[in-house]
């Protein structure tokens, strides 16, 4: 991924507003995607998460230390910002609105492929953080090791948990189409 | 299987509706506002500081004490020459607050 430019990061640094609108339109198509696709197409929720991730980059900003690229770091805001969403919710017994039947059609409302049932029910049994990191390593290309800086786990317990996942999607649309 | 279907799979991952313009207005809005939040406290903050000290300051200072323990500034005056007195003596601090 293209970075947003020093200068432009340095004002949005010193609370430059315009610097921060630059800032939000280079990077909020992956934040948006991502929590949309983790939120399995509840566009309402997605919209809560994106926001609030970007107003924790507003916030944590200036102590961004520049090791990581800005992309990086904002996805582990995100990431973080779902996961704390998410835990919220089912701390209060909230999450079965999101296996709701109108929510699970609004995914599927952006899913071309020619299974949509299929494919919106495959991303109803995941979970957030399945689909997260099915989004950033499938649609953004994410390597392992940027995998693992974001969500603080280690790159091998990753791939094993990505190729199991991807190995069970593999055999659900393989059942599909033998049952066609 | 056919591996073209996975991939498609895949690939409608990325496709989603546009973001709504309303989020930026609303990001905005609330990171405007936590910074007027933040200025405030970091105003009351600042006030506090000179505040109370100032308000510590005036409750020593001898006009206080004048206005608060003292009846008229002879007293004060005749209270701090006793005090500056031997203790001994009947003239001493000690002396003066007995005959109070």
């Amino acid at each position: 991924m293209t970075e947003i430019d020093e200068f432009t990061l340095e004002q949005a640094r010193r609370g430059s507003k315009k610097a921060f609108r630059s800032l939000y339109r280079h990077y909020s198509p992956f934040v948006w995607r991502l929590c949309f696709r983790s939120s399995n197409g509840d566009t309402l929720r997605a919209e809560e998460i994106t926001q609030n991730t970007f107003v924790k980059i507003h916030r944590y900003l200036p102590d961004f230390s520049g090791n990581s690229a800005l992309s990086t770091w904002i996805y582990t805001v995100t990431f973080n910002c779902v996961n704390e969403y998410f835990a919220k919710l089912t701390k209060y017994n909230n999450r079965n609105v999101l296996l709701d039947e109108e929510s699970v059609g609004s995914a599927s409302d952006y899913l071309p492929y020619e299974n949509r049932q299929l494919v919106s029910q495959i991303l109803k049994d995941l979970s957030e953080k399945e689909r997260f990191l099915l989004t950033a390593r499938e649609v953004d290309g994410l390597s392992y090791e940027e995998l693992a800086v974001i969500t603080g786990e280690p790159e091998g317990t990753l791939r094993t948990r990505l190729s199991r996942l991807k190995s069970d999607i593999r055999k659900r649309i393989e059942q599909t189409e033998e049952g066609v | 299987m056919d591996a073209s279907k996975e991939k498609r799979f895949y690939d409608s991952l990325g496709i989603v509706p546009q973001v709504s313009n309303g989020v930026l207005k609303n990001i905005e809005r609330m990171t405007g506002r936590s910074n007027f939040v933040r200025r405030g406290l970091l105003a009351a903050c600042f006030a506090l500081a000179f505040i109370i000290p100032a308000f510590v300051l005036t409750k020593i200072t001898p006009s206080a004490a004048y206005a608060g323990d003292y009846e008229s500034i002879s007293e004060l005056i005749y209270a701090f020459e006793y005090f500056n007195g031997d203790f001994d003596n009947d003239n001493s601090a000690y002396g003066y607050l007995l005959d109070e």
